[in-house]
């Protein structure tokens, strides 16, 4: 069982260099260990900047950000702090380095000294996990958009992070890469990896633990999944957001008594209720 | 006027051990005034088939005809075939170079020939269509948020007055407002005569704006026609990897089992059929 680490943010703002606002300001936020966390928020709400800051690419310009109890804004910790942390941004071609998939992939086990053998394990073991070992001698030019997502994926997983930050990380995949991938990812979560994902999409974090919304640089809502999700279909369109259309279907579905409450909100399981 | 592309084939890497095919004998119609979508699975070929429509990438067997312009390597009208037909690439933001907004926008139609009070109206136009207001113009483009950015590159494409215009999954990363607003823009576009092409693989989103949909699997054409005759394939006929949005799954495995007597894309329209039949 790995350990996940936690994320500590003390009255953390940071203001971008030619900026007069802040992007975030006075953010208080604790991530526990193994926690899976969804960050939520229109365009501009400051969440690629937080996802930043919990990796150390940028540091609070007042506050604290602490990663697993080291305050990012002493330089000493942060190749430690990197080293638990792996981020997949949201255009995988910010974070490609190799022309050769594999290699790719071996660029950060390499970078911490790693040896040999074990780099062939692991470079094989995340490009399996992807879907993309049959192309692991391919250039990485050959890629589609979403390949090159999966190989940006396969590249943190190498690493094996004890914390996974996601800033939009699937919005490339189609539907089904996607739900691989979630799986992928979730899988690493029940071992014990913190996740933290960036996302615009709720159909994209029914696996999370618990959402928080950003709006303009605060954290406006912070609560379990389940009450976020159900709250109605206006009062997430007023946050920016819109409702799955199967938890909008099992609503009504539960309110006209045609299925009950302990049904899930998946197809499969609404399909079963109404077939039984 | 219209784009015709005939019997297009395409391989990657021609002739190496590394060659793969990524189009084999796909045909589009593109009429102005029509949103078509072009939707498929990673890798299927849908950016491929995108590059051709302005010359980025070449036909190696088939056609791809512009406005009567048959787009080639050789084509000595080939800088006319890309004004007429306008590319967001994915992630648009990310050839943003210029140090305001006004710069950028200006951009293609300055070297299009355009200048003074014609090119200044022209980014006036384009900044309205996307929904911003003038405020923005003196702006640093690298301060402004990714959705800003997305709408100024956006933008800058608009402004050169494509007769076509091709969108590669132009909705990513934006939130539920930005692609609202995104797809006002096409419906907009559209309406004043330009032909859209949107690349996607968001399939509910191609069946709720499209005039036609082309489905690509493993660079084959499976289905081609309107967003009705495109539930219908593909209810019947599912393709590997290409999951139908939830919705329209759920109702499909519903007709089957007897349960209602037609498929729908619609919550609501689905708990009534179930409500009546249940």
């Amino acid at each position: 069982m790995k350990t996940g680490i936690p994320f500590s943010l003390k009255g953390a703002e940071f203001r971008y260099p030619s900026a007069t606002e802040n992007t975030l300001s006075a953010l208080d936020l604790e991530i526990r260990p193994g926690e899976w966390v969804a960050i939520l928020g229109p365009n501009g709400s400051g969440k690629t900047t937080l996802m930043k800051m919990l990796n150390a690419l940028l540091i609070p310009t007042q506050g604290i950000c602490f990663v697993d109890g080291d305050n990012t804004s002493n330089s000493d910790f942060v190749i430690p702090i990197r080293s638990k942390v792996s981020m997949v941004f949201q255009n995988p071609e910010d974070q490609i380095v190799s022309a050769i998939v594999e290699e790719d992939v071996a660029f950060g086990p390499e970078n911490i000294g790693l040896k040999p053998e074990i780099i062939r394990f692991r470079v094989k073991e995340a490009l399996e996990n992807a879907e993309l070992w049959e192309k692991h001698k391919e250039p990485v030019s050959s890629l589609s958009g979403g390949q090159k997502q999966r190989l940006a994926l396969a590249g943190a997983f190498a690493m094996q992070p004890k914390a996974l930050l996601l800033d939009e990380a699937l919005s490339m995949l189609d539907s089904y890469s996607k739900n691989e991938i979630i799986k992928l990812i979730s899988e690493e979560h029940k071992k014990g990896m913190t996740i933290v994902q960036v996302t615009h999409r709720l159909d994209d974090i029914l696996y999370a633990d618990r959402v928080v919304v950003l709006e303009s640089g605060k954290v406006v809502c912070d609560e379990p999944i389940f009450e976020f999700l159900s709250k109605s279909e206006e009062k997430l369109r007023s946050m920016k957001f819109k409702k799955p259309s199967v938890s909008i279907l099992r609503e009504i579905l539960i309110k006209k008594k045609i299925i009950s409450e302990e049904i899930k909100s998946d197809i499969y399981s609404i399909k079963e209720a109404l077939c039984r | 006027m219209s784009i015709i592309v005939t019997d297009l084939h395409y391989k990657y890497n021609q002739g190496l051990p590394t060659e793969v095919s990524a189009l084999n004998g796909v045909s589009l119609n593109v009429e102005p005034g029509e949103i078509i979508s072009v939707v498929g699975h990673m890798g299927s070929g849908k950016s491929t088939l995108a590059q051709h429509l302005n010359g980025l990438i070449f036909a190696q067997s088939g056609t791809v005809v512009v406005d009567g312009c048959k787009v080639t390597d050789k084509a000595a009208n080939l800088n006319a075939i890309r004004r007429k037909v306008g590319f967001v690439f994915q992630y648009p933001e990310h050839q943003i170079f210029a140090e305001t907004v006004e710069k950028e926008i200006s951009f293609g139609p300055s070297n299009w020939g355009l200048s003074g009070a014609s090119l200044s109206k022209r980014v006036r136009e384009a900044i309205s269509l996307i929904g911003l207001n003038e405020d923005i113009l003196n702006k640093n483009p690298f301060t402004l948020s990714g959705g800003l950015k997305r709408r100024v590159a956006i933008a800058s494409v608009i402004a050169s007055a494509p007769d076509y215009i091709v969108m590669d999954e132009p909705n990513a990363g934006l939130d539920s407002s930005g692609t609202s607003e995104l797809i006002d823009l096409m419906k907009s576009r559209a309406q004043d005569g330009v032909g859209v092409i949107h690349i996607t693989h968001d399939l509910e989103l191609a069946l709720t704006i499209s005039t036609k949909i082309l489905v690509l699997n493993n660079g084959i054409s499976v289905s081609w026609g309107t967003p009705q005759e495109t539930v219908m394939s593909l209810c019947s006929d599912s393709i590997d990897k290409l999951p139908l949005p939830d919705i329209l799954n759920l109702s499909n495995m519903l007709k089957k089992s007897g349960k209602i007597d037609d498929v729908t894309l619609d919550a609501y329209r689905l708990a009534s059929m179930i409500s009546e039949k249940c």
